[in-house]
């Protein structure tokens, strides 16, 4: 059994390649994105995990915002019912997405701060 | 996700086609009795909308959209009613070529294809929160 944290690495490689698969590696180098030592030696694509994160907290952005202008477009009668449902269960299923990452994200930095040194 | 997502916007197509049908089947309905308003015009004519399949190119989903909304080419009812305005020489009206039994048969088709878009758009849904609850 050898169970590294390359392994852990690499999986959260697949997961940002599959939320932003079009941003090639090192060309978001901001953010939260880890610039040196591990990361830069694996195959974290599209700027490692913290650009993940942003990408998708971005992305339920647009949806939410969406959902918000179909919203008024209804309120203001000008709007059809079946866009708002269907831009507010986008934004719905998003933001779910994000909240369950974030809560495996925080639970896994939890763990590592209570690994006995 | 990004399949089921799609399938929500298919069905939400669906659901779009089948209110309009719903619009042209209440049109017809309210329109059963409207005569001519001149005695050489025609009373109302019965429309049918037509539904087409139509390919989102942006996600290559196939979704329906109603292609057109054409009159029925059937002929018109005629009922003998001399002292009507609008009556021709012989005193008949010409009457719309609503059928009110073929309307309510339509109403339900539109009825039933609306429930099931809503159901896949539900279950759709579920598929995608059943797969978000595996991160929790």
């Amino acid at each position: 059994m050898s169970i590294g944290s390359l392994d852990g690495l690499s999986a959260y490689a697949r997961a940002a390649r599959a939320t932003n698969p079009l941003a090639d590696t090192g060309a978001r180098t901001g953010g939260l994105a880890p610039s040196g030592g591990l990361a830069s030696g694996t195959s974290i694509g599209g700027g490692g995990f913290g650009a993940m994160v942003e990408n998708m907290v971005s992305q339920t952005g647009d949806a939410l915002r969406g959902a918000e202008t179909q919203s008024i477009r209804q309120i203001g009668g000008k709007g059809d019912l079946i866009d708002v449902v269907t831009a507010i269960g986008a934004a719905e299923t998003a933001l779910d997405t994000v909240v369950a990452v974030r809560d495996r994200v925080v639970s896994a930095y939890s763990d590592i701060m209570k690994m006995q040194i | 996700m990004a399949e089921l997502g799609n399938s929500i916007d298919v069905s939400a197509s669906g659901l779009r086609a089948q209110a309009l049908r719903m619009r042209v089947i209440a049109e017809n309905l309210a329109n059963s009795d409207s005569i001519a308003t001149t005695a050489e015009g025609d009373p109302y004519r019965r429309r049918v909308a037509t539904f087409a399949a139509e390919v989102d190119r942006s996600t290559g989903a196939t979704q329906v959209a109603v292609k057109s909304i054409e009159a029925d080419k059937s002929a018109f009812g005629r009922i003998y009613q001399p002292g009507n305005p609008v009556a021709d020489a012989q005193g008949y009206v010409e009457q719309p070529n609503v059928n009110p039994l073929v309307e309510a048969a339509d109403m339900k088709a539109a009825q039933r294809s609306y429930e099931a878009n809503l159901n896949a758009i539900e279950a759709a849904r579920g598929m995608t929160m059943r797969t978000v609850d595996l991160l929790k």
